[in-house]
């Protein structure tokens, strides 16, 4: 079995940045990612709030510098999943379905995955007209009719990268007001063929072998109607990625990893960092230094 | 005006000379009917080759070379096709312009039949080498879509360490009429011998799980003839 100083399950900005902070104080640190290194962030088209960059950064980009960097100190990049964490007597072992893993301690960053509606219709079509990825899938919808569910930042965002393809854009939102921010409300207010409808609940994706259209409900009115699409991209928020944990540091009701300020779990030697932890907004810049605030205080730890 | 950058240029040739041992050879088949980018991708292909003498480029016509097309059992064009050193077919295909997220894949492609070095693990090496029949692994792409490489250089790699296996990258505008065919709209979408189909970058042990369930597949489905 391999043996590590340390290991970070996860390689989105806070698992990466943490490992630059631990390789770089001598500490062997592997990165486990089940997917491939950038986490979330990487389905997004641009980041222009990240500090340093005036101009607007690819995620992908971004993140293969951090990469880069992380190897750079002697980082391992390994690309499994872990499905089980247990504790042994001087440290952790961490399991995939081939492989076994020992550290000393263990940083969480596994983050979120986006939520789903759970109306009927998504299942049937997921893959076939139901997407979450823009970046990814939007070149399919050209010149069609297109529904947003969710006009918060990730939904008007990624709503503005569609509409270099399709014919039209609906927004579809629960809550009465758009929740972006100011600067993407303005800039998705300015183009045409976009609607919005508030105060609405989706009820149902509707289709044969495609979806044409969607079943809403004006939540004020009760109203209920019809709306034709041919594609549905969810951007509702997101969930963690914690079921695998099986119980094993204590969470919160909605599944957020509890920590303390040091960013310790209820588990002495497993620390959490990055949108995971309860509390921690989904933001390239935070979660970075999540990560950096982790890995600096397992530092001090495994010094003692 | 070339495609590629000065500064990635530079970077291409440090990396090729680092890393690349023996030659490649990059069959690059065209047609002049009905191909948006075959233009660009024999421009692409072109200043690659140009970064080092060890990948050399030749090019075919899709409707006249009919021996080479039937040789490397190509159904449509454009498509690229890499030989090792030795002229053998290594199974590794893009259907359509390796550009955006995949130029990385067609990259690493370039390295791995180079050096003969991949980064399957030993497990994966094991359960792979014991296919013995035809497999085809589709993997539709978007150039814009930053998981899909992933998920191609996956294909490939089986590909290059086991003869019997064919990666195809497919670029989903380019071939919408495949795309069509086979219901995609959500990248990367995998399909192993039409017979089992999954989407996502999936770790390397759950492709390698889906390309055994088609090859168990093959099996069963000669035992019934």
């Amino acid at each position: 079995m391999e043996k590590y100083d340390v290991i970070i399950v996860g390689g989105g900005p806070a698992g990466v940045t943490a490992s630059i902070y631990t390789a770089r104080a001598n500490l062997k640190t592997m990165v486990i990612e089940k997917t491939a290194v950038g986490g979330q962030i990487v389905l997004s088209d641009i980041i222009e709030n990240y500090p340093g960059f005036p101009e607007p950064i690819v995620p992908t980009k971004l993140l293969e510098n951090m990469q880069k960097q992380a190897e750079n100190f002697g980082v391992k990049f390994e690309f499994d999943e872990i499905t089980e964490i247990k504790k042994d007597s001087d440290g952790f072992i961490l399991k995939s379905d081939w492989d076994e893993f020992h550290a000393r301690a263990v940083i969480l960053a596994v983050g979120s995955v986006p939520k789903k509606t759970n109306v009927p219709g998504e299942e049937k079509f997921m893959g076939k007209g139901v997407a979450f990825c823009a970046t990814c899938d939007g070149p399919f919808f050209k010149g069609k009719d297109v529904v947003v569910i969710g006009a918060g930042n990730s939904g008007v965002q990624e709503g503005l990268f569609l509409l270099n393809y399709v014919k039209s854009l609906k927004f579809i939102e629960f809550l009465p007001k758009i929740n972006a921010e100011k600067i993407l409300q303005d800039r998705i207010k300015q183009k045409e063929n976009v609607e919005f409808y508030l105060n609405t609940q989706l009820l149902e994706i509707i289709g044969e072998d495609k979806i044409t259209g969607v079943r809403v409900k004006n939540r004020e009115t009760g109203e209920e109607k019809i709306l034709p699409a041919e594609g549905v991209f969810v951007y509702i928020g997101y969930s963690p990625n914690t079921k695998f944990l099986n119980g094993l540091v204590e969470l919160d009701e909605r599944g957020y990893i509890v920590t303390n300020e040091r960013l310790e779990t209820s588990v002495k030697g497993i620390y959490a960092a990055g949108d995971v932890v309860k509390g921690t907004k989904s933001q390239v810049v935070i979660v970075a230094g999540s990560g950096a605030t982790a890995a600096m205080n397992l530092i001090e730890d495994l010094e003692q | 005006m070339g495609l590629l950058e000065e500064k990635d240029k530079q970077f291409l040739k440090d990396k090729f000379s680092k890393e690349m041992d023996k030659k490649v050879k990059i069959l690059f088949f065209s047609n002049e009917l009905n191909c948006q980018y075959c233009k660009e991708i024999k421009m692409l292909l072109d200043e690659v080759s140009e970064l080092s003498d060890k990948i050399e480029v030749q090019e075919f016509n899709f409707y006249n070379d009919k021996e080479e097309v039937s040789k490397y059992n190509l159904e449509e064009s454009p498509v690229i096709v890499f030989l090792n050193e030795e002229g053998e077919d290594t199974g590794i295909r893009f259907y359509g312009i390796p550009s955006g997220y995949e130029f990385s894949t067609f990259i690493e492609d370039v390295v791995m039949i180079s050096s003969g070095k991949h980064q399957l693990s030993d497990k994966a090496v094991e359960e792979i080498s014991k296919i013995d029949k035809p497999i085809e692994i589709k993997v539709f792409v978007t150039p814009t879509c930053p998981y899909c490489p992933k998920a191609v250089f996956l294909a490939h790699q089986l590909a290059f360490i086991n003869k019997n296996i064919t990666g195809k990258m497919i670029e989903s505008m380019e071939y919408g009429e495949w795309a069509q065919k086979y219901n995609v709209y959500g990248v990367p979408k995998n399909i192993v011998n039409d017979v089992v189909e999954f989407e996502g970058a999936v770790p390397e042990k759950v492709f390698v799980k889906q390309v055994l369930e088609a090859y168990k597949k093959a099996d069963s489905s000669l035992i019934v003839q």
